[in-house]
């Protein structure tokens, strides 16, 4: 098996088993990143498509600093987020007071499986969506978001808010009534 | 408490994914590959794009320089071949005399053979050898005998073309015109043309490029070598009284080569992506050494360096006949050259070739004798002078180039001039080739 550093200095080199190797590596991953951003699996493979074409079309400027995976997932974000633009412009977020959530029961995560969870980050509107990606699963605070998105920080923080209540709706109803509907006794 | 729930709540979504991995069709991989093919594909192309072009400006360069080499060694060879036409008139007749002595003894060989050969000839075999060892000695003795006949009949021939010769044996004799003065067909050049690319190939490159060093001026120098490409030898069969030379015969001979400068601005525009337009004005100066026996008297009786030029010319200049003497003739023109210009490569390096036409104002000819016994001597344009107030020159060059930020560009320029008029009013072969290096300067205004 190939080390990190001579998967990039294959890819480097424009050798294809080298970056068909990388790709492998790392596609599973970098696709979970792209269905977060997106709302079909069709549309998180062209992300995922892209972004591999970006990745080593610029891995000559990859200087080790950082993990080779944590650099492939800026380059996921930033394709994810170049391609929710449009959408984005299109969408105006709008600036909405924070809102105050009511306290709830502990909802845990565990009984749902990857897809589901998955399903219900895609449900969320385009907006919510990718403010809730990068706060809550990235780690960025609002003020980041506000500079990556060309937004409000009052925004960012107004979409995370509303973002979480839908999902916290969406886990609620689904921890009721089960997947299929029916109520849970 | 809604900060800690905030946090419990992104942590749980950050360790749901933080090693979660999903598979995506091979799909993926399909069109990641076929990107990659086809970007890949783009970079050859534009790498072979550079490299024709590269030939293309080669196989140009080397077009001209060969067709102007032709042209120059052409001239030089019917000129040296019209001087030399005396000498090769009687080496004609001393071939007729050898062929004449070729078929006498060739005769009397085989007479000799028959004789040898007749069955009445009772002689033996060593006989037979020693009669044609001794004919052996005698051929090469007359051979000997020839030789030294021949070499001092060529050089009564060179010396006193009217003499008449004839000669016998010649063989073994080199006797003709030397190889590298006769007129005997050079290189020919196969040029492949190169095929256009299709627009396409060049879309990225002419979108980068359309908005790119639209206009620029330069300044510029260049230095080089000047050959007047006249016969030389200018002879004047008659100067006025009072020479004071030993001979009766007034010339002036120049060096085969002179020194050329120039100075000059150019203003340039882009009229496409790959090609350009650049014109100007320039100061030549083109300096040879000639040796001259001539001398100019002015009206309070000074002497002042003349050429034959001058000599022929109706300048009405009183002419004397001097000692041979070294003297300098400089000529200055003004120069208004107009050039189309093709970007071969047009990146941060650039290469560009140069076509064009320059049109040439004599402005003065100075002759400077180098001993200073004679007074400088200087005549500008007009109806006396012996050049012509205008000329024409055809110009091909070839711009290297650097940029260096975004409003300068520096370039070194060889290039080369043939004058396409006669400069010299007297002499319709008078047209001067310049080979020079030039360093130019550009500021792009936009």
């Amino acid at each position: 098996m190939l080390s990190e550093q001579e998967l990039v200095k294959g890819c480097v080199q424009g050798n294809r088993a080298a970056q068909k190797a990388l790709y492998d590596r790392y596609c599973r991953k970098m696709m979970v990143i792209c269905q977060r951003y997106s709302k079909s699996t069709q549309e998180a493979e062209d992300i995922l498509q892209e972004g591999f074409i970006k990745v080593f079309h610029s891995i000559s400027s990859f200087r080790g600093d950082a993990r080779l995976d944590t650099w492939m997932t800026r380059i996921m974000i930033n394709t994810s987020l170049n391609s929710q633009r449009q959408k984005l412009y299109l969408m105006p977020m709008v600036d909405v007071t924070e809102l105050t959530l009511p306290e709830e029961a502990d909802i845990s995560l565990a009984a749902f499986n990857l897809t589901e969870l998955i399903a219900m980050i895609q449900s969320l509107p385009d907006g919510c969506r990718v403010v809730f990606n990068l706060f809550a699963i990235e780690g960025y605070n609002h003020k980041e978001i506000a500079g990556m998105l060309g937004i409000s920080e009052g925004t960012s923080k107004s979409q995370y808010s509303r973002a979480k209540s839908l999902l916290k709706q969406k886990l609620s109803h689904e921890q009721s009534y089960g997947k299929y509907g029916a109520e849970q006794v | 408490m809604e900060n800690t729930e905030r946090n419990k709540f992104e942590r749980a979504w950050q360790d749901v994914f933080a090693q979660a991995e999903q598979t995506p069709s091979q799909e993926v991989w399909m069109g990641v590959e076929r990107n990659l093919a086809i970007a890949e594909g783009g970079q050859m192309k534009r790498q072979v794009v550079f490299y024709q072009r590269v030939a293309a400006a080669a196989v140009l360069m080397a077009l001209a320089l060969g067709a102007i080499t032709t042209y120059y060694v052409y001239t030089t060879d019917r000129e040296t071949s019209l001087a030399q036409s005396p000498i090769e008139n009687s080496t004609s007749r001393i071939s007729e005399a050898q062929r004449a002595t070729e078929n006498k003894n060739s005769g009397n060989t085989t007479a000799e053979r028959q004789d040898t050969h007749t069955p009445d000839a009772d002689r033996s075999v060593l006989t037979v050898m020693e009669e044609q060892d001794t004919q052996e000695r005698q051929d090469t003795k007359t051979r000997h005998a020839n030789v030294l006949a021949i070499t001092n009949q060529q050089h009564e021939l060179l010396t006193n073309q009217t003499r008449n010769v004839d000669f016998v044996g010649l063989d073994d004799i080199y006797v003709g015109v030397p190889a590298e003065v006769k007129g005997k067909p050079r290189a020919v050049v196969i040029v492949r043309k190169l095929p256009a690319l299709p627009a396409t190939m060049m879309a990225e490159t002419k979108q980068k490029n359309k908005s790119d060093e639209q206009l620029w001026a330069t300044l510029g120098a260049a230095a080089g070598n000047y050959t007047p490409q006249v016969s030389g030898g200018y002879a004047m069969n008659q100067a006025s009284s009072g020479g004071l030379s030993t001979g009766n015969q007034g010339s002036s001979n120049s060096s085969s080569k002179g020194n050329a400068y120039s100075v000059g601005f150019n203003v340039g525009t882009r009229l496409s992506d790959r090609w350009v337009v650049q014109g100007g004005l320039a100061y030549m100066n083109q300096a040879i050494n000639y040796t001259s026996n001539l001398a100019a008297v002015s009206s309070n009786n000074q002497f002042r360096a003349l050429v034959a030029d001058y000599a022929l010319s109706s300048s009405g200049n009183s002419v004397t006949l001097t000692n041979p003497y070294e003297l300098s003739s400089s000529n200055e023109y003004v120069s208004i050259p107009v050039q189309a210009g093709y970007l071969v490569l047009n990146r941060k390096a650039g290469i560009q070739i140069n076509s064009g036409l320059a049109t040439d104002i004599f402005l003065r000819n100075t002759l400077t004798d180098k001993s200073g016994q004679l007074d400088t001597y200087s005549e500008s344009a007009g109806e006396n002078s012996p050049y012509r107030t205008f000329s024409w020159s055809a110009l091909v060059g070839t711009e290297l180039s650097y940029r260096m930020g975004n409003h300068y560009r520096v370039a070194l320029v060889p290039g080369l001039r043939y004058s396409l008029s006669p400069v010299v009013k007297s002499d319709a072969t008078s047209n001067p080739l310049i080979w020079d290096l030039g360093f130019r300067f550009r500021y792009i205004f936009k």
